[in-house]
């Protein structure tokens, strides 16, 4: 028969090994449990989508909506709502995106907004190197378009959610 | 007993205590740090629910709007607006999932005039105001809690002018 000296040593052995299961197993449940996390990307695109489908529609005057507005422009229709159409197209944009984005948009942005149409920009709003400043402070660029059909033109938003 | 007997057992008790020590120490730990866990997943859940619920809210039927007989994506009608407001669809919106929600639409384009910005627009104000609020959670369930706004533009639709406006959708979830 072991000594009672052997004997206690064994069960200090064994208290040792319960303990480093309990806390292992404390660890794999409290790691395996984390919560779910929001994609920023899934909110910047959702933001996107429902911004440029909105600004489209939004009313110039009575009849005529800035897609409209932005087609008058493009095909060099000078009038639109009583105003010229272009100068009009950017007014608008630019009221929209400040009231939408007043921090967005005070630099250092954290937005590019960018309208094309008839092959060129009408109106961008936004740092130029938006991209790039994005990519090097290590965060995740996200871009957005939308077409003006019949094929007049497009709008793109870019985003940098941090 | 003879003193190495005592000697031996004090040590084993001394041993016993010191691992009950410890296992009370990370027992208190890990359930601290799982509260902690808890809440945070609480907040995360809250604001996937209120990530979910930019993208239905306009799409219910009593706020959508609808132009000749089709419905406009990422538009809500003011006239519906005003009446959705503490209806059984307005409460079921923000009483539904983790947590309780403010459900708010803000007029943001054509802007209202400064003074009006934060008036609640209702049947008998439907123009000079600035927001209509969907769904309010009472002061007593929200006390004390901490809230956070996710947002995302919309169309606001006039019937009675026929023009669409822009503005935002703002849920704010409250989460202890």
């Amino acid at each position: 028969m072991r000594s009672k000296k052997a004997q206690g040593g064994e069960i200090m052995g064994l208290l040792v090994i319960i303990i480093l299961l309990i806390v292992i197993i404390a660890i794999w449940v409290s790691l395996s449990t984390g919560p779910p996390k929001t994609p920023a990307a899934t909110v910047s695109n959702l933001e996107s989508n429902s911004l440029l489908t909105s600004m489209l529609r939004t009313s110039a005057c009575e009849g005529t909506d800035l897609e409209d507005a932005i087609e008058a422009c493009s095909e060099e229709v000078v009038n639109a709502c009583g105003q010229d159409s272009c100068e009009m197209v950017s007014k608008m944009c630019d009221d929209i995106l400040t009231a939408l984005y007043p921090k967005e948009f005070a630099a250092p942005s954290k937005m590019r907004f960018v309208l094309t149409a008839g092959g060129k920009e009408l109106f961008s709003k936004g740092d130029k190197d938006f991209r790039k400043k994005c990519l090097d402070a290590g965060k995740e660029y996200v871009t957005a378009e939308t077409p003006i059909f019949p094929n007049i033109g497009k709008i793109v938003l870019e985003q940098c959610p941090s | 007993m003879d003193r190495k007997g005592v000697i031996e057992m004090m040590e084993t008790f001394m041993v016993l205590f010191i691992i009950f020590l410890l296992i009370g120490i990370g027992m208190y730990y890990f359930f601290t740090s799982s509260v902690k866990e808890q809440q945070t997943t609480i907040k995360e859940v809250c604001m996937l629910d209120a990530t979910q619920m930019l993208a239905s809210v306009i799409v219910i039927p009593d706020i959508q709007c609808s132009m000749h007989s089709r419905l406009e994506p990422y538009c809500a009608d003011t006239a519906k607006l005003l009446y959705i407001k503490d209806s059984a669809r307005a409460k079921a919106l923000g009483e539904l999932g983790a947590c309780k929600k403010k459900i708010v639409f803000q007029r943001i384009y054509p802007k209202p005039e400064a003074k009006n910005n934060g008036t609640e627009c209702t049947p008998n104000e439907p123009e000079a105001c600035g927001q209509w609020t969907i769904f309010e959670p009472k002061p007593a369930d929200i006390k004390g809690k901490a809230s956070r706004t996710m947002s995302t533009p919309v169309s606001l639709y006039y019937p009675d002018k026929r023009e669409f406006g822009m503005g935002r959708l703002l849920i704010t979830t409250y989460t202890s």
